[in-house]
């Protein structure tokens, strides 16, 4: 009996040696693999949101919580994003009222995957599915204003965003100047300082720090080259 | 008195199971889990706490519910104890009904202490309490409720295992019913649209119970709709368990 109590403790500590051995193995190889080889599982909404039977907004948390680690991953690897936009669309597409995708997701898409059209998209189907709030029309003002530069599309947003409970104060200001056609680059330079203020992640607030300095070095070129 | 009797025992039954707080801590676990997980996430923090807050309690709540529910008869017959029971001067109705109460108080202690943790984390992040937070709890304890006369029904006739895949369905096709209505709407002819309207109607509607968005995101709630709501239940709870009482009146013992 004795012999088989140190048997069983003895095969024990070996199993975990051998554990911890394996998974050091395997993620040696996972280290070797290309990086950002992994995949966002992604199905269709119209199929997947009744299959969460009523848990669809803890879905939506977590794939916004996976597309933001995705983002971090190829912003220090290859700066490649092709499952971006489908990733964002599924998350809003399950919690249609859940901002943040919609908004730091238009961000991402705008400056770091290049695929502005992808981020007007999202953010107009916000805007279509929050008509209340005035993140979404002041976000997409604002792609209007810095990047299109179609001064006739962005009043029109922030108008709209203008009208709406809880917008910021300087949005009226933005709304008369643009009807003024004058202080573009002071306008440019509050929006950017807002951004930089509210950002609440480092990517975000050092692509905005650049921005503000670029705008105050004195070149118009937006970070699109537009 | 009979029923209050019963049920008292039924409780304390109940909360001597190691089960039921190993379901407990896990969920509390979950739940203060949450407050690591948003610190990875860009955003959207008390939405993504109230969200897994209100997952976890409808989750474990629903785990308790099947795992306690259906042994409520089937323990009974097995230990031998209903026999003595049976003997006495006490309805089968009354047992059954004093059975269910049981773990009714039981779900409600173990979802008020879940809420606590909720409605307590929601307070810390946001700094204001959330009625509609405790609506939407209310409303998950409504559905645990009548996942439970379900679990009861089943163990009335059933064995355990074969009670809690019953009842696990009906919670997964419970969820899916309206989808049942839409389905026949879109493809059926006469008779399958019939069947459908009829199962539809038959089996629970728990999306009707689902009030989660508009307390994770702070929208209006209908007072009426929530009125009708918290009716279907009561009456859907009312008539499993005069379904489960009917069964056991006509089960024979010997």
């Amino acid at each position: 009996m004795k012999q088989d109590g140190l048997t069983i403790p003895g095969l024990l500590v070996a199993s975990l040696v051998g554990l911890i051995l394996v998974a050091a193995l395997l993620d040696g190889r996972g280290a070797h693999a290309t990086p950002g080889e992994e995949r966002l599982f992604l199905p269709d909404a119209k199929y997947l949101k009744p299959m969460l039977i009523g848990f669809h907004g803890v879905a939506a948390d977590l794939l916004w919580i996976r597309t933001v680690q995705y983002v971090g991953t190829h912003v220090e690897t290859d700066r490649k994003f092709p499952q971006l936009a489908k990733a964002l669309n599924l998350a809003t597409s399950l919690d249609p009222h859940f901002l943040e995708p919609y908004r730091f997701g238009g961000l991402y898409l705008l400056y770091l995957a290049r695929q502005p059209q992808a981020a007007v998209s999202l953010l107009e189907k916000g805007a279509a599915a929050n008509p209340g709030r005035w993140e979404l029309p002041h976000d997409l003002g604002r792609y209007y204003y810095l990047e299109a530069h179609d001064y006739a599309r962005s009043r029109e947003w922030w108008e709209r965003a203008a009208t709406l409970p809880g917008r910021p104060d300087y949005l009226p200001r933005f709304v008369a100047r643009l009807y003024a056609e004058t202080d573009h680059r002071e306008t440019a330079l509050e929006l950017w300082s807002e951004i930089y203020r509210t950002a609440q992640n480092d990517s975000v607030r050092s692509l905005a720090l650049q921005e503000i300095e670029r705008l105050k070095a004195g070149s118009s070129e937006g970070p699109l080259g537009l | 008195m009979t029923v209050a009797a019963i049920a008292l025992n039924t409780f304390r039954e109940a909360v001597r199971d190691r089960i039921l707080y190993a379901i407990l801590i896990f969920a509390l676990v979950m739940l203060a889990g949450s407050t690591i997980l948003v610190t990875i996430s860009v955003g959207g923090e008390v939405k993504i706490i109230k969200d897994l807050g209100l997952a976890c309690i409808s989750i474990f709540g629903t785990l308790i519910a099947i795992f306690l529910g259906i042994g409520l008869v089937s323990k009974e017959i097995e230990r031998r104890t209903l026999y003595t029971i049976i003997t006495k001067p006490i309805h089968r109705y009354q047992f059954i009904l004093g059975k269910y109460l049981g773990l009714v108080l039981t779900l409600l202690v173990n979802v008020a202490v879940m809420a606590l943790g909720l409605l307590g984390l929601a307070y810390l992040w946001e700094g204001v309490s959330s009625v509609r937070l405790f609506l939407a709890v209310l409303f998950i304890f409504l559905e645990l409720m009548l996942v439970t006369a379900l679990a009861l029904l089943f163990s009335a006739f059933s064995s355990p295992t074969l009670s809690a895949i019953f009842t696990l369905s009906l919670f997964v096709a419970g969820h899916l019913s309206g989808d049942l209505r839409l389905f026949a709407a879109r493809f059926g002819g006469a008779v399958t649209k019939l069947s459908a309207e009829t199962l539809y109607f038959l089996l629970p509607n728990l999306s009707r119970l689902n009030f989660k968005d508009q307390a994770v995101h702070g929208f209006g709630v209908d007072g009426g709709s929530m009125g009708l709501s918290f009716l279907y239940a009561i009456f859907h709870i009312a008539a499993l368990v005069l379904a489960a009482m009917a069964i056991f009146e006509r089960r024979d013992f010997k």
